[in-house]
């Protein structure tokens, strides 16, 4: 680096920039850096021109239906507030806000503990252990729509496995598509039978934790539960709420099985059925935009869940940077 | 620098490609069927063949082919041999796609044209298509291209009439019937010629055609109201009343015909145990497919449409079953109502951004010609919309098809009032269902609210 001396002042500059008095460097910008800077937006362009395109346009535009009355190929009229306020006297938009807090946290709970209990299961060695992993892996991996169709077998109150099995154990199965107690239960199994992938995440997370760790604490007299809780778990924390913030962002927007379960005849009536108890959130925002052509107050759900997924996951992010361990 | 350059021109020159790529592009995905205007049927020989004109030497019309979309889950070879004998005559090119989805039929209509026709296999969407601006009227096209609609029959003709404009025409109408298996009212004891006739007497039926097993599970049912979906349009007709006033500013949730109707229905469910109905009917199969309730003796009786009786459902899974067809019964206190049918049908629509208007107005005017008409519905079948097309001599050889054309003929066959509220009317006797079927609800409660609910809406739709 060469540096110049300008005759008329303590400035001197680089050909990378201009150094300034006190060392701070200048905003202009060399010919390097700008060409370097040029070549990195050109790479990059790619993915900006697609978040312009099919992210940031999109929310913006549904911002701006949300203040309108807009309906597909009408004029979009604007009508401030309304369709906000029209939202909170809604019941169903309360029924099926509910029903999706239901799932997220049954769901999620239920997902976090059974998937941690198979990777410490899994993580035990034995023989065949590759078998076992993959075999619980192989559900989540089978698509959505598949799935789905597949528990309305299981799930067939009749003729169903589960209700089969629950028979030969002297249990009278519920009726898992009419019987609106039992509907989300239904559906929560699915998504469990679906949980191969954060049972590898835990499962890698287990295999990360420290052998001397637990060698101390069990010289110390810890037996396996106390090593459990106060070793393993708080070094997987972590994992915990990464799971947790990505099944919360997941949940809330669950959709898919309980348009299929609606659709393929497992539950005659509207969607939402039975008694409108698989009416999610999304779904209900799907039939206000798709079936009743209110894009206006569709737009409006959208952004109100948006809301609250950012409020449930900075809260969370808030309690992580206190509560849990990060090594490193 | 040369090596930036390089760099910059191909990720340029891969951006240009993609966005090439990415450009939407109206294709839907449809099938071509060989070039054969009379498809070959599986129809027992009384039904005549289809006779299309022979395909002359017609020159091809330059231009896109008409695109034409169905929610009909009708075979695309099926549909698309029909539609070439349009294109064997007039040399304008078809191209069809089937059981189209409702929500890309929504996305079509109101983005980048995707299709110039659109076969709906109901009416009730007719008056929120035509409200949000996603259909246009027919009315140019009925003048240009001289089309009957007098000769159509009312009900289906007024149900295309929404505020004074043709929104749609009708192509095929659907009424219903009561169809019962006489092979099973002859192992329950009952005369196998002689049907019910009244609604109570459904119910005295039922309770002779039902069975349970040792652990009282139903395995056998005289008749579920809403399998294989609900008919309350039709039960309340026979009731002698309407969901809605014949001018469309008054819902008649609260009438004493319509708590009548409900709490007829809900006999069905409350007098076997709401949840032993629910359990059998998921094990009832499909309504389509061989393991179908009534196909496999599981249902008694049956109300379904003209279709029934045709190629792609008795004719297909029972060819073999001793089945009756008659009228639906009437209450037993209005006789004067036996006969009465409620008109549903498919309807032919054109969206608002449709590119080949010319070409698909021609296609409309053949597809409405009598024998075009007939053609179609003659393989399905459905019945004709208009005197003309009904008066073809073909309906003759169908005698399961002659009840559903004389009650079609009759004075009181009804058109259901298609108005702003018609789906909320829809999703309201759904949940009303649901709450009084599987919870054994209070019907009078559930009615009232639904009133009120219903005509607040319906008033403030008119109000726009």
């Amino acid at each position: 680096m060469k540096e110049k001396k300008s005759p008329k002042s303590s400035i001197s500059s680089t050909s990378d920039g201009v150094i300034l008095p006190q060392g701070r460097m200048s905003k202009k910008w060399s010919k390097r850096t700008r060409r370097n800077f040029l070549t990195g937006i050109g790479f990059s362009s790619l993915w900006i021109i697609g978040f312009l395109a099919f992210t940031l346009y999109p929310m913006a535009a549904s911002l701006y239906y949300s203040f309108t009355e807009y309906h597909f190929k009408t004029a979009k009229l604007w009508i401030g507030l309304a369709n906000y306020l029209k939202l909170f006297k809604d019941p169903l938009f309360y029924t099926a806000l509910g029903n999706t807090c239901y799932l997220v946290v049954v769901g999620i709970s239920l997902t976090i503990v059974i998937s941690l209990t198979c990777a410490i299961l899994l993580n035990f060695k034995v023989s065949g252990q590759s078998f076992y992993r993959v075999i619980y892996f192989l559900p989540s991996i089978v698509p959505t729509v598949a799935a789905t169709l597949l528990f309305i077998w299981v799930l067939n109150p009749n003729q169903g496995y589960l209700n089969t099995l629950l028979g030969k154990f002297g249990i009278y199965g519920p009726d898992w598509f009419k019987d609106p107690n039992w509907s989300k239960p239904g559906l929560i199994l699915l998504s469990l039978w679906g949980m191969g992938q954060t049972i590898m995440i835990y499962l890698s997370g287990l295999q990360d934790v420290p052998t001397s760790l637990l060698e101390a604490a069990e010289i110390d007299g810890a037996n396996w539960f106390q090593r459990l809780r106060y070793v393993t778990i708080p070094l997987i924390a972590p994992l915990t709420m990464f799971i947790l913030i990505m099944g919360i962002i997941g949940m809330f927007q669950y959709f898919a099985q309980a348009y299929v379960f609606a659709n393929a005849g497992a539950v005659s009536g509207a969607l939402g059925s039975p008694l409108h108890s698989t009416l999610f959130y999304s779904l209900y925002l799907y039939q206000v935009g798709f079936m009743q052509l209110d894009l206006g107050y569709a737009s409006a759900m959208a952004w109100v869940l948006f809301v609250i997924i950012m409020v449930c996951t900075l809260v969370l992010l808030r309690y992580s940077s206190r509560r849990v361990y990060y090594a490193g | 620098m040369n090596r930036n350059l390089q760099t910059m021109t191909t990720v340029f020159i891969l951006i240009a490609m993609i966005l090439v790529g990415c450009a939407p592009k109206v294709t839907p995905a449809a099938t071509q069927a060989p070039a054969n205007p009379v498809p070959a049927t599986a129809a027992p020989a009384t039904q005549a063949p289809s006779t299309q004109a022979p395909a002359t030497q017609v020159p091809t019309v330059a231009g896109n082919p008409i695109r034409i979309w169905l929610t009909w889950p009708e075979a695309p070879a099926k549909m698309q041999a029909y539609f070439d004998g349009f294109t064997a005559e007039t040399g304008i090119k078809t191209e069809v796609t089937t059981n189209a989805p409702y929500d890309k039929i929504i996305a079509g209509m109101s983005g980048t044209s995707a299709f110039d026709l659109l076969i709906l296999g109901d009416i009730y969407s007719v008056s929120m298509f035509a409200d949000n601006e996603l259909i246009q009227p027919m009315d140019n096209i009925i003048s240009t291209q001289k089309i009957d609609v007098n000769d159509m029959y009312t009900g289906p003709r007024t149900e295309c009439n929404y505020k004074g404009k043709y929104f749609c025409l009708p192509w095929g109408t659907d009424d219903y019937a009561l169809f019962w298996n006489k092979d099973m009212f002859e192992a329950a004891g009952l005369d196998p010629n002689k049907p019910p006739e009244t609604m109570e007497q459904m119910l005295d039926y039922a309770d002779k055609l039902t069975k349970t097993d040792a652990q009282g599970n139903l395995t056998q049912v005289g008749f579920i109201p809403d399998f294989p979906w609900e008919h309350s349009d039709l039960y309340l007709a026979m009731y002698g009343s309407t969901w809605q006033s014949a001018d469309g500013t008054k819902i008649q949730f609260d009438t004493p015909e319509m708590l009548a109707m409900m709490k007829w229905q809900q006999q069905f469910y409350t007098r076997y145990g709401a949840d032993k109905v629910s359990r059998f009917l998921a094990s009832a199969g499909n309504y389509k497919g061989a393991d179908s309730g009534f196909y496999t003796n599981k249902i008694a009786m049956l109300v379904d449409g003209e279709w029934q009786p045709g190629v792609d459902y008795l004719q297909k899974y029972r060819p073999d079953m001793n089945y009756g067809i008659t009228s639906m019964p009437y209450p037993a206190a209005r006789p004067d109502l036996k006969g009465t049918v409620v008109l549903w049908g498919t309807v032919v629509e054109v969206p608002s951004n449709a590119q080949n208007l010319d070409e698909t107005s021609k296609l409309i005017a053949w597809m409405m010609l009598p024998k075009n008409q007939t053609d179609m519905m003659i393989q399905i079948p459905n019945l004709p919309s208009s005197h003309a097309a009904a008066a073809d001599p073909r309906w003759a050889t169908l005698p399961d098809l002659q009840i559903f054309i004389d009650m079609m003929n009759s004075a009181k066959a009804q058109p259901i009032y298609v108005g702003p509220e018609t789906y909320d009317i829809l999703t309201a006797i759904s949940t009303i269902q649901e709450e009084m079927f599987l919870k054994g609800a209070d019907v009078a409660t559930l009615l009232k609210s639904t009133q009120t609910d219903l005509q607040t809406k319906l008033d403030a739709a008119l109000k726009k």
